[in-house]
């Protein structure tokens, strides 16, 4: 066993560049899986003391923390690729090696250990930097954060929970073992005569242009189908959501199946064009994307996580916070403008929940403003609860609780019936609870409309009819005034006033605004406002998502610099015999380069497609049916949602290539630096 | 005939770790136009250096080469490739065919590098593999050939130039025996029919009996030369015995 382990240290030491970069694609994606949780921690800690003020934070924290961690997951999903890959090309490299050390008596199951042991290493060495600069990257982001937006400009102080510790540490080396285990057992088959004969290389891959055939003519038919009839017009969840994953499963089982189908055609139909522009150099480099298509479309798979995660990510938050969550609050605002008191300056981003303890408002605060509004405006004390059963993402996503009467006086805001109407509504909420759901949320909970949902509180369950159900406020269920009791509320948390149409509201402003200036911490602002700070505290959830995401694609560069350098390597002996040939060392990085290009092009090409693809399939299949727009158009909406992503993909687009050809040209000059004996002559150098 | 290469005083030294290894002590060597000259000599004495050398394929430590009257050693880079380009051909022991060509391709490279087109070479191509006789695996790709046909593919890559100069290291070392005869005579032909100047190393005695003239090497120096080819087989190993190499 010692043996082994001091072989394959030795190996390690060998090709410590090629780990090096293995190692560091693991660490980047298990630094974003730490830093997620310091950073969606920093924001509830010191502020979800109490209850209200756990409902108003602990969505976004929960949220903020499956993003990220799914996008460190991702990360590290794209480096077990990377290391399947880097693993999988050296132990093709070495196989005559491991028939060496077969001809002299080592076992198949040595050998495997040898190989895991490596991988191992290598994984525990990633982790190790992971952790440690997880810390750093969390804190760094969000002193970022802190001094550019105006909404999170404050962190609570918080240490490494040890249970994500354990989890990214696990996930970082059971994500090595098992993506070198491939590679591992294929080198335990050695045979002792490899030592004697190199692999053959034919130099290309069996035809795939029947299943990628199959393929298009399954995302074709798809497309039509979407097209002509769109489900997000008539679908319901919880079969929207069914119909949306089988889809989107189907759209990538295709696009991979497809993808060395794609790698191919590609390299098959620039050979002419490319042999036309830049003669030998463009039709070699046309024909080595054809070669080895099982490496080159694990490495395109990394390339194309990353960048489909930003294309799919980018196009899903816009979809959600510009085309979903505010649809009625902007048209509703606009046509009853309101204002609204609260309890802590909100305008002053996290900073004003420091140090608050009661998150609700005066008591005599709210007698005045309801005395000064009596017949000159809506009054709608607003109530935060947690209801895990009405929560329509996760299990931390706030409700309202709300008078009916006041609800409705407030206009479109908070409510819009697509199924039932006041008057049913109030008959019910009159008698008891009532609620006003999202089509999601009444269909997680197997119900309809008048149907009951029996609700936990602490003091033990309520029965609620669903009174409605439509687009509520930002998604949030509303419990009807009922749940005071139940949840034992006797403040509310936002008093929002409704100036009547027949009234001057600037009048009516000055008044309310000069009652909230007699009572200190509370603030008194225009609903619009309130409306605009909730989208720049997404916009800058987008950034906090593009920073991690641009993470994904910088563990991807490693990954295609690792593999660019292997290549450069195998092909050393190419690259000779090109020389000796006559080919200029520039002749032979040209084809170095252009293959680079068109690696990245094919690699952020797909990316966006897949991305892209995955937003306008969620889109047109769920359409607003899930949020209550049985009218939304779908198309539009999709199309306008993934523009900012495609602005993002095209980025990618143009930058992809220039990095990779860079990462594939270097290595390549080194090699073509020294006379043509060195290039030929010399036997692959371990990376 | 006039001189095509000559060395003078031509050296050349490795590092190896902290050992410093003479692979070449001043060699002092012409081959004339059209004279096919072996190189022999056991392992390590330096033959495929000095063939490297001739080429530019590698620099030497000292010395002087020239190649067709032009000074080797004071040529640029791209100077040097465009020579090796258009007037030296290479042959390979491992043959050294590009996996992702066509036998055409492959034998066409040399003027693809030189910007030329397929279309204005076809002919070109298609009687050099004719020469080899591989004019019926012309769009095979080398895995699919045995490899004394992927030998006669390098042979003809190196010929199709119709270079002034063909090199080959160790060319028939990888062959059958009626592969290797094969080869060695259209090495030969391309001497005695096109006047081209080749320069082969081998081991083989039998290849060398192909040849004009065979040189010995050992230790970096050239110790002894016979003249007067194409020899008998046994010529050459009686002088082989005889200089104990």
């Amino acid at each position: 066993m010692r043996s082994i382990a001091h072989l394959a240290l030795r190996e390690l030491r060998r090709s410590w560049v090629r780990n090096l970069y293995a190692a560091l694609a693991i660490g980047v994606g298990i630094a974003t899986i730490i830093a997620s949780d310091l950073i969606s921690r920093g924001i509830t800690e010191e502020i979800a003391d109490s209850a209200e003020g756990q409902a108003i934070t602990a969505f976004m924290s929960e949220q903020l923390d499956v993003g990220l961690t799914a996008i460190g997951l991702v990360i590290t999903v794209g480096a077990g690729f990377l290391i399947f890959n880097a693993f999988a090309m050296s132990t093709t490299q070495r196989r005559e090696d491991f028939g060496r050390m077969r001809a002299v008596g080592m076992t198949r199951h040595q050998l495997l250990l040898m190989v895991l042991f490596e991988a191992i290493l290598t994984g525990i060495a990633g982790t190790a930097f992971g952790l440690a600069t997880g810390i750093g990257l969390g804190r760094g982001l969000m002193f970022i954060v802190t001094t550019t937006s105006d909404v999170f400009n404050r962190f609570g102080e918080v240490s490494l929970s040890p249970d994500r510790l354990l989890f990214a540490a696990a996930v970082g080396l059971a994500t090595t073992v098992i993506a070198a285990l491939l590679p591992a057992m294929r080198a335990s088959q050695t045979p002792p005569v490899a030592a004697m004969k190199a692999a053959s290389s034919t130099g290309r891959s069996p035809n795939r242009y029947r299943i990628a055939g199959g393929c298009t003519v399954l995302i074709v038919a798809m497309w039509i189908v979407l097209i002509i009839d769109p489900p997000g017009r008539w679908i319901l969840p919880p079969w929207s959501s069914y119909l949306t994953i089988a889809l989107i499963a189907l759209w990538l089982l295709c696009l991979g199946l497809s993808l060395p189908a794609i790698v191919g055609l590609t390299g098959a139909c620039l050979r002419r064009p490319l042999s036309a522009i830049l003669h030998l150099p463009g039709r070699l480099a046309a024909d080595n994307l054809r070669r080895a298509r099982g490496r080159v479309t694990f490495t395109l798979l990394t390339l194309i996580i990353g960048v489909a995660m930003i294309v799919g990510i980018t196009g899903f938050l816009g979809f959600w916070f510009e085309e979903l969550f505010f649809r009625t609050s902007e048209r509703s605002l606009k046509e009853s403008p309101g204002m609204g008191f609260f309890p802590l300056e909100i305008d002053a981003g996290l900073q004003a929940y420091e140090d608050v303890v009661d998150f609700t408002l005066p008591d005599d605060l709210i007698d005045e403003v309801e005395a000064a509004a009596e017949g000159r405006a809506a009054v709608v004390p607003a109530y935060f609860v947690l209801a895990p059963e009405l929560s329509f993402m996760g299990e931390f996503y706030f409700s309202f609780v709300l008078g009916p009467q006041s609800m409705q006086q407030a206009g479109e805001l908070f409510f819009t019936f697509t199924y039932g109407d006041w008057a049913h509504a109030l008959e019910i909420t009159d008698k008891g609870c009532g609620l006003f759901l999202t089509p999601t949320v009444a269909q997680k909970n197997d119900a309809w409309l008048y149907d009951t949902i029996a609700i936990q509180t602490h003091l033990g369950h309520l029965d609620c009819t669903i009174a409605g159900i439509g687009p509520t406020f930002v998604g949030a269920s509303i419990i009807s005034d009922a749940g005071l009791s139940a949840f034992e509320l006797s403040a509310p948390v936002m008093l929002s006033i409704f100036p009547f149409e027949s009234e001057g509201s600037a009048g009516v402003l000055a008044e309310f605004a000069a009652i909230a200036d007699r009572y200190p911490g509370i603030w008194f602002a225009d609903l619009t406002v309130v409306y605009e700070m909730q989208l720049e505290a997404m916009g800058t959830v987008r950034t906090m998502m593009s920073g991690m995401l641009f993470l994904a694609i910088l563990s991807a560069t490693l990954g295609v610099i690792n593999t660019a350098l292997i290549s450069v390597s195998e092909r050393r002996r190419e690259y000779g015999v090109l020389r000796a040939t006559g080919a200029s060392r520039r002749q032979v990085s040209t084809i170095v380069i252009v293959e680079g290009l068109l690696f990245g092009l094919i690699g952020a090409g797909v990316g966006i497609l897949v991305g892209a693809g995955v937003v306008v399939i969620y889109i047109v299949i769920t359409g607003g049916s899930a949020f209550g727009y049985p009218d939304f158009p779908v198309w539009e909406v999709a199309l306008g949602s993934i523009q900012p992503a495609l602005a993002r993909g095209i980025i990618a687009l143009a930058a992809s290539p220039l990095l990779i050809a860079l990462a594939a040209w270097l290595p390549t000059r080194a090699t073509v630096q020294g006379s043509v004996i060195e290039t030929i002559g010399r036997r692959e150098t371990p990376l | 005939m006039s001189e095509i290469i000559e060395t003078k005083d031509l050296q050349k030294q490795y590092q190896m770790g902290d050992v410093t290894v003479e692979a070449l002590k001043g060699i002092d060597f012409t081959v004339r136009e059209g004279e096919f000259v072996a190189i022999m000599g056991p392992s390590g004495s330096g033959k495929s250096t000095l063939l490297h050398l001739l080429g530019g394929l590698d620099l030497a430590s000292g010395g002087e080469v020239f190649l067709a009257n032009r000074r080797l050693t004071r040529l640029g880079d791209t100077e040097v490739t465009v020579m090796r380009r258009r007037h030296v051909g290479f042959v390979f022991q491992f043959f050294n065919l590009l996996p992702t060509l066509t036998v055409t391709e492959n034998v066409a490279l040399p003027l693809l590098l030189d910007g030329q087109s397929m279309k204005e070479n076809a002919t070109r191509v298609a009687e050099i593999l004719e020469l080899v006789n591989m004019g019926n695996r012309a769009v095979h790709t080398p895995d699919q050939l045995s490899g004394g046909e992927q030998q006669r593919v390098a042979i003809a890559r190196a010929l199709v130039t119709n270079p002034k100069i063909l090199l080959a290291d160790e060319p028939t070392g990888n062959l059958d025996s009626a592969s290797g005869e094969h080869l060695l005579r259209i090495l030969r032909r391309a001497c005695d029919d096109a006047g081209q100047t080749i320069v082969i190393v081998t081991h083989n005695p039998t290849a060398a009996a192909f040849a004009d003239r065979v040189v010995f090497l050992q230790d970096g120096a050239l110790v002894h030369e016979i003249l007067g080819g194409p020899f008998d087989v046994p010529a050459i190993t009686a002088a082989i015995a005889r200089m104990n190499v």
